[in-house]
């Protein structure tokens, strides 16, 4: 049984256009990664590429669910008969969920890439461990959609720690532009928690999702200064 | 500390920035200096970077010059690109 945590009303359209902007700039630094690996042929910026790759196809799932249920109310206004409106429902449900567990998968296979990336883990017993771990976080957030957001959370928390640890080792210089980045890495894992919480209050759906969007926003700002520092260096 | 070895990728932008920081016109031999290289690294680097367009040889008043193309200038701010993205983003 699929247990599906819609926003709250006020929210609706404004998490369609957060989800459009993550999977934008998820994309845009995967085709940047992309082009530094066609540059200089080194596999950590083809991994990186393939990580945010992923996280955009999770957010074009996610972006396909929210279409889909918008679809779904929109439709039971205007027609407004039961017969009609369960045929409607019906269909939706299917998409809706194959939306859900696309986002939820890829996500967390996107995360997982970067923490593979991140902690120079070469041991593939490790990833085929951590691949079981997410398909059985996606299988059970099927019934409680607590196993993806605590799964992700381990992920992004871990991400976060990698980031901490090399702000704490690096030059002062580069520990600027490093910032940027842990701090996006911050704001997803309290992103992720505010999810937890969506039972208890669907205003936590749009905090969360403000929070992801404002990590996400740094994400992009630390690419920027990449080309902004690249013309000074 | 001991510095790390240069990678070929390494290699070639020291080879381009060399040049640039000569004003984008150079004769091989304080090429050879100013990039840290034997002679026969920097030939077969040399014709690795005339042949992908990155550089041009040049003769003037007797002597030899090496000139940075459009594309070598390219390749530098591509590489300062890479560099910079590889620090800000711990990789």
């Amino acid at each position: 049984m699929l247990k599906f945590v819609l926003s709250p009303r006020w929210f609706y359209g404004i998490d369609t256009i957060s989800a459009v902007i993550a999977l934008i700039i998820t994309l845009v630094i995967a085709i940047f990664s992309y082009k530094l690996y066609t540059f200089c042929q080194d596999k950590k910026y083809k991994y990186l590429a393939l990580s945010f790759f992923t996280l955009t196809a999770s957010f074009f799932f996610k972006l396909l669910t929210n279409v889909v249920v918008y679809y779904e109310v929109v439709k039971e206004k205007v027609v407004g008969s039961i017969v009609l409106t369960y045929t409607v429902l019906e269909s939706s449900d299917l998409l809706v969920s194959i939306g859900f567990i696309g986002y939820r998968f890829l996500f967390l296979a996107g995360v997982m890439g970067l923490f593979y990336l991140l902690y120079q883990h070469r041991d593939r017993k490790l990833f085929i461990i951590m691949f079981w771990l997410i398909l059985i976080a996606t299988w059970f957030s099927l019934s409680n959609y607590f196993f993806f957001h605590a799964t992700a959370i381990l992920f992004i928390s871990l991400l976060f720690w990698y980031y901490y640890r090399a702000c704490k080792t690096s030059k002062p210089k580069q520990v600027k532009s490093l910032r940027y980045v842990m701090f996006t890495y911050w704001f997803l894992a309290l992103s992720q928690l505010s999810f937890l919480f969506v039972a208890l209050n669907l205003h936590f759906y749009a905090i969360a999702e403000s929070l992801q969007l404002v990590g996400l926003l740094l994400l992009l700002y630390s690419l920027l200064c990449v080309f902004k520092n690249a013309k000074c260096r | 500390m001991p510095q790390q070895r240069r990678s070929r990728i390494d290699i070639i932008n020291d080879i381009l920035e060399a040049i640039q920081r000569k004003g984008g016109k150079i004769k091989p031999t304080h090429l050879m200096y100013k990039a840290n290289l034997s002679h026969k690294l920097m030939t077969s680097y040399l014709e690795e970077l005339m042949s992908k367009e990155l550089v041009q040889e040049i003769s003037e008043k007797q002597y030899r010059y090496l000139i940075i193309t459009d594309e070598g200038y390219k390749f530098i701010e591509k590489f300062k690109q890479m560099k910079e993205f590889k620090e800000s983003f711990g990789l």
